[in-house]
């Protein structure tokens, strides 16, 4: 097998930043056909009248998790060589709490307010702006939280190791807990949009 | 696609589920070709890393976080995978929005707020988010999906996080959405 | 507003698809985790290459201060050398005994020789068995001298006497060295690397 391509050196880095522009556009292209590039939209899922944000996110990740294990189990890619970010459990889950709140309030992730922003949305543009302003102050206080930052180090893990669960049935139980999650959606929405009629789209 | 541009009106979104096997499948394409996922916020801490780097140099490389992303100096901080996967992003979400006649000026929100606290609570939201996303080293492109597909345990610890802080403070912010 | 009876189907089918696919995964990796003596050298080669293979000096003094009892501490080298000094908890067993050895009643296993090589081959023989948590320490005997037992700071961070120096000072102290001042001033600063997207 020779995938993934770059780390078998099938091309260069430089041609790999071209890559990275077109999978970026494709990437873009499709935050913003499933209108990821509207605040109310990404907003509606913390009120249950439009779990698009679920959907959508759910169903990337076990076609990319399907595709992925398929792909690895017939020798076409060697997963071992992609890159996974370490494990740090504390910072992870507060990071991931504030990240929650600021995602509420703000309407956006980094990447919807990119798309955001070329769409036309102002309040995306303040969200980028904002969000710069975080990375800044959390830069300038890095000395300050510099042993909570790498604190809670368990490597690189991944579930398969630490639940003990063999990568291919792990992979069905994630698949079986989104489709129920598609399924508890669809009928939230139905509940809530009755709710908030005249909001939704 | 092209129907739209004709009659002028705003294209539905499309069907949540192919949309989300899109992007899978970019997802996908990403791990297959580089070995990686995909990102955002990266992107935008070379872009203050720069900045910060611009204005005081030695500053920045005394700092833990932006000299990582300096790295040894020697290549351009913008020359980076992320940066350019970004800029692919503001692209694809151009196109998509033209071709679909989504592109308009507006500041989106709900109808008990204005203008005005929408755009403050914009900024405020992306400020938190950003320290957020440094903390668990990522976003939602780069950990949530990226690290869920690779079933990556911090990426799925800091996804989960996600929803519940956003689910626990939506009551507080209500007024901005509905 | 949408067409419900058809995306329904639609959506019905992609569900189906992944359904049928997960549940494939699923009984594949039953028929996968049957051969226990597989030989996964790929996997092996990435626990390598991403550094899981082996720990440090500092990383082993904490488990031995610790007191904790999920691992056990392979000393690989000759009786007579094994007499004269070994880390603390440290059993003598040579690689020709190793691998007849059970281990399964301990969750993890260190293993050390005089510079690191025979901890390597050792963490190979013992990953090839199948043990899942196996580690070595990389420049043996030789790293718990120098980094642990001897460890050389400079002499601002002596006089600092900051936290970093007192931990270092204290773990020296507790297996009977102690710190040694250097009187080079190129100490290794800390370097940061950049993680995640």
């Amino acid at each position: 097998m020779n995938a993934p391509f770059y780390k078998y050196d099938i091309f260069s880095f430089d041609q790999s930043l071209i890559i990275a522009f077109i999978i970026g556009i494709a990437f873009g292209f499709f935050l913003e056909r499933a209108g990821f590039g509207s605040s109310k939209k990404l907003a509606a899922q913390f009120y249950f009248y439009d779990m698009t944000v679920f959907k959508v996110m759910f169903t990337a990740i076990i076609t990319a998790m399907l595709g992925l294990f398929w792909l690895s189990y017939f020798g076409f890619v060697n997963i071992y060589l992609i890159e996974l970010i370490p494990t740090y459990v504390l910072p992870q889950l507060i990071g991931g709490l504030i990240f929650g709140v600021g995602f509420v309030m703000g309407g956006f992730c980094p990447g919807t307010c990119a798309v955001a922003v070329t769409t036309g949305k102002i309040d995306g543009l303040f969200t980028l702006f904002g969000m710069m302003f975080g990375i800044f102050i959390f830069g300038e206080g890095f000395p300050l939280i510099e042993n909570f930052y790498y604190s809670t180090n368990a490597g690189e893990l991944t579930l398969t190791e630490y639940l003990n669960i063999p990568y291919g049935v792990l992979v069905f139980i994630i698949v079986i807990i989104a489709l129920l999650g598609f399924y508890g959606a669809e009928i939230l929405e139905k509940k809530f949009s009755k709710k908030y009629e005249k909001l939704a789209r | 696609m092209f129907k739209s541009i004709k009659e002028k009106k705003a294209e539905p979104f499309m069907n949540p589920y192919k949309a989300g096997i899109g992007l899978g499948l970019v997802l996908l394409l990403a791990f297959v070709i580089m070995g990686r996922g995909l990102g955002a916020s990266g992107a935008f801490t070379s872009l203050v890393t720069a900045g910060v780097n611009a204005v005081d140099s030695v500053h920045a490389q005394n700092n833990g976080m932006y000299s990582s992303y300096i790295g040894d100096g020697k290549v351009s901080i913008f020359k980076d995978w992320l940066v350019f996967e970004v800029l692919g992003v503001f692209a694809g979400g151009f196109i998509s929005g033209f071709f679909a006649r989504r592109i308009k000026k507006d500041v989106e929100h709900g109808p008990r707020i204005t203008n005005k606290k929408r755009l403050f609570f914009a900024f405020t939201g992306g400020m938190i988010m950003g320290i957020g996303a440094k903390f668990a080293r990522g976003c939602t492109s780069g950990q949530a999906l990226t690290g869920g597909a690779l079933l990556n345990a911090g990426s799925w610890i800091f996804m989960l996080a996600i929803f519940a802080g956003a689910y626990a403070f939506a009551y507080f912010f209500r007024r901005q959405w509905i | 507003m949408k067409n419900l009876p058809v995306k329904f189907s639609t959506n019905q089918k992609f569900a189906a698809a992944a359904l049928v696919f997960g549940l494939l995964a699923a009984l594949v990796s039953f028929t996968k985790s049957n051969n226990n003596s597989d030989l996964d050298l790929q996997q092996l080669a990435s626990l390598v290459e991403n550094e899981k293979d082996h720990i440090d000096a500092t990383e082993l003094a904490d488990w031995i201060m610790q007191k904790r009892s999920d691992y056990i501490l392979i000393d690989t080298r000759s009786k007579s050398d094994y007499n004269e000094y070994h880390i603390p908890t440290a059993q003598n067993i040579l690689l020709q005994k190793l691998i007849n050895e059970n281990f399964s009643a301990y969750k993890k296993i260190v293993i050390y020789s005089e510079g690191g090589t025979h901890g390597a081959q050792g963490w190979f023989f013992l990953k090839s068995k199948g043990y899942k948590e196996v580690y070595f320490l990389r420049y043996g005997l030789n790293e718990w001298i120098d980094d642990l037992l001897f460890p050389k700071v400079s002499k601002e961070m002596y006089e600092s006497n900051s936290e970093e120096y007192q931990n270092i000072a204290r773990k020296a102290a507790f297996f009977g060295g102690e710190v040694e001042l250097s009187d080079s001033t190129n100490i290794k600063t800390k370097t940061y690397r950049r993680e995640g997207c």
